[in-house]
């Protein structure tokens, strides 16, 4: 329900990011607001924000009403999901009116009921829908008159509306008489299009990118929280159950990624446990993706796109090596690699991107940033897959945690969109390469391969915050290094390379940008993120050590 | 911002540049202009230190086609000098230093260049 949120102390670093939205909705009366995607991996705290958006709203002005509906996967079939969508719009648009949350929490309510309560209250725009509801007996236009129940009550009452919609990819599961119609969400598309009736949808994203609607609607992002912000939360939960923990940040909360549910989870088995150390941290953590909560909602996620049990061992070993391999993989290497044929392997793909378990919008297949989420499937494949006990796993894990904690480097760093701020982050790279004792030419390479990634960035992302997001991660082994900017991508949607455009074309020598850093690292990939576009580059600092040890031997 | 500056010298008729900091599009263009102001004065033998270099990015890199190219015009000469590794990567992977001489030290290139008609 959406007044039941958390309390404002438990609501971290969306400070901004809420009153952003708020602004957006007093905006509506000037006509300007477009409906909007609000996107984020799962977990990151976007239907949590609805509900904080909601309440302010409801509470804290009279002009525009919220709503807020979580669509739900009981109630599918058109016909009840027109009655139910309807009816709690009436109700919570009442509730609006009169400040009277009670009525947005009336379960169970009769279409006679709610006739009695609307003419009590003399509330005549919402009759007149109801009764165009009764009188209707198609589905299909039932839910027509649902779905512009809000553009109807603002033409007869003046006052706009902002429907939020959670989980709305559910709506792929549409039904009629158990006959699936997933192409009535379409019918959505005329209701996003009011610009009195902004829709804020949320959901899963990678189900959503692929819905008819999503070219209607503006993307607007929802980020993890800062390191710092994570910290935060995390003492402040475990201050919840009595314990105390040091603010500085420690190498678990970098790897939960600033992922508020993730946080809460392994802060609340922290506390009931009354452990506050960070290696009792680790062991609650490593209990919470074997066998906790994070454990149970990853599994759930899994077994409702891989409902039959047969195949969730086949998806399992394709995940771990989509993990694990090093490279990105595309269907035909995977078909190959575990003998399936095309069809099977494209239904199996392509459930795993949806349900957010594997990269790969345009079928080249790579693991997600989600490091938890790489643990729960490392886990989930040891114990099913490879039969090893929960000691093995155990073990398996803290060495993992012990890796990250001895061997990894990293260094965060935002530059701004201006003239030889690219020199700012090569300056940077080099005293980090001296730091590491990085042989010079490596870090020659690295800088100039950063120039370019940097230079790309602040020409092509022309809009968002004009801010570049540079983060360097140094392992003994491995140099990884990415450059995100926010604004309009300059990915191609075909080839998954950066396009070049007119003015590059122009300029021939901007061409050279992408070859010079492909030259002088061992990968570069170029991704869709949340804050727009992210190129990756990864340099094998083995290998160059290798050829610059023989290089110097031939020398002498 | 300005991180580039060029000194120059003459040699025996031998211009010597010392560009200094990063060389992105206007840094490569101001030396472009400085080796036609010499050209114009027909001063044809040219070398350029890299001693001083900081940084090259793909823009910089590529207006050297263009210096090459009027040296050639020219029929003049053209040396670079105290190249770190990455940066003869560079010009490698342009082509460019199939049209120029590389020398490890400046004093190498000027012998070269006084020894040449």
């Amino acid at each position: 329900m959406p007044l039941r949120i958390l309390p404002e102390k438990d609501f971290f670093d969306r400070k901004e990011e809420l009153a952003g939205l708020y602004r957006r909705s007093l905006e509506i009366e000037k006509g300007i607001t477009q409906s909007a995607f609000l996107s984020g991996s799962r977990g990151v705290g976007k239907t949590e924000l609805l509900k904080q958006l909601f309440n302010q709203l409801f509470w804290k002005q009279d002009k525009i009403a919220p709503f807020y509906y979580s669509i739900n996967s009981a109630i599918l079939s058109v016909s009840e999901f027109s009655r139910d969508y309807l009816m709690r719009y009436i109700c919570q648009r009442l509730a609006f009116e009169n400040k009277e949350s009670s009525l947005i929490y009336l379960e169970g309510l009769s279409i006679d009921g709610l006739t009695s309560i609307l003419e009590e209250r003399k509330a005549f725009w919402a009759l007149e829908i109801l009764d165009g509801y009764i009188q209707c007996h198609e589905p299909i236009d039932s839910l027509r008159i649902a779905l512009n129940a809000p553009h109807q009550s603002t033409l007869a009452t003046g006052i706009s509306v902002v429907v939020m919609i959670d989980e709305f990819q559910r709506l792929n599961n549409f039904h009629i008489s158990g006959n699936a119609a997933p192409m009535l969400s379409a019918l959505f598309e005329m209701p996003l299009s009011f610009r009195k009736t902004p829709h804020l949808i949320t959901g899963n994203q990678a189900e959503i990118q692929e819905m008819p609607v999503i070219g209607a609607l503006t993307r607007i992002g929802v980020q993890p929280l800062q390191l710092e912000d994570a910290a935060l939360m995390f003492s402040s939960l475990l201050d919840g159950h009595g314990i105390k923990i040091s603010l500085e940040p420690h190498t678990l909360l970098n790897h939960l990624g600033g992922n508020p549910f993730y946080i809460k989870c392994v802060a609340r088995a922290a506390g009931l446990s009354k452990k506050s150390e960070e290696k009792d941290c680790w062991r609650t953590y490593i209990d919470e993706i074997s066998d906790g909560n994070i454990y149970f909602y990853w599994l759930s996620v899994l077994k409702s796109f891989f409902p039959e049990l047969g195949k969730r061992r086949k998806v399992l070993e394709i995940t771990n090596r989509i993990y694990h391999t090093g490279e990105s993989l595309t269907q035909h290497r995977i078909s190959k690699a575990f003998s399936l044929s095309e069809r099977d392997t494209e239904v199996i793909t392509t459930a795993l991107y949806r349900a957010g378990f594997v990269r790969g919008e345009f079928g080249v297949f790579r693991a997600p940033e989600d490091r938890v989420l790489i643990d729960f499937i490392d886990c989930l494949y040891m114990k099913e897959v490879r039969g090893k006990s929960y000691r093995d796993i155990e073990i398996g894990l803290l060495e993992k945690a012990a890796d990250t904690k001895s061997k990894g480097t990293s260094f965060e760093m935002t530059i701004p969109m201006v003239r030889e701020a690219e020199l700012v982050a090569a300056q940077c790279l080099e005293q980090i390469g001296k730091n590491l004792h990085l042989d010079e030419d490596v870090i020659g390479q690295l800088q100039m391969a950063v120039i370019e990634a940097c230079i790309n960035a602040m020409e092509h992302s022309k809009g968002g915050d004009k801010n570049i997001y540079l983060s360097f991660n140094f392992t003994e082994d491995l140099a990884e290094i990415s450059i995100e900017s926010s604004g309009r991508g300059f990915v191609s949607q075909e080839t998954g390379e950066p396009f070049i455009g007119r003015g590059l074309k122009e300029d021939a020598g901007r061409g050279w940008g992408i070859k010079l850093m492909k030259n002088f690292v061992d990968s570069v990939r170029f991704e869709k993120t949340e804050r727009g576009t992210k190129v990756v580059l990864v340099k094998n600092l083995l290998k160059e050590a290798r050829i610059n040890k023989e290089g110097s031997a031939t020398c002498e | 911002m300005n991180n580039f500056s060029i000194l120059s010298k003459t040699i025996n008729g031998i211009v010597i540049f010392l560009p200094k900091g990063y060389v992105n599009d206007l840094g490569a263009e101001n030396l472009e202009h400085a080796c036609e102001e010499f050209l114009s004065k027909e001063m044809k033998k040219v070398v350029i230190n890299f001693s001083e270099i900081q940084y090259i990015n793909s823009i910089g890199a590529s207006i050297f086609t263009g210096i090459v190219q009027k040296i050639a015009e020219h029929n003049g000469m053209l040396c670079f000098t105290n190249m770190k590794k990455v940066h003869s990567d560079v010009f490698e992977m342009l082509g460019i230093t199939r049209h120029v001489k590389v020398f490890k030290e400046e004093k190498d290139a000027v012998n070269f260049l006084k020894e040449s008609n």
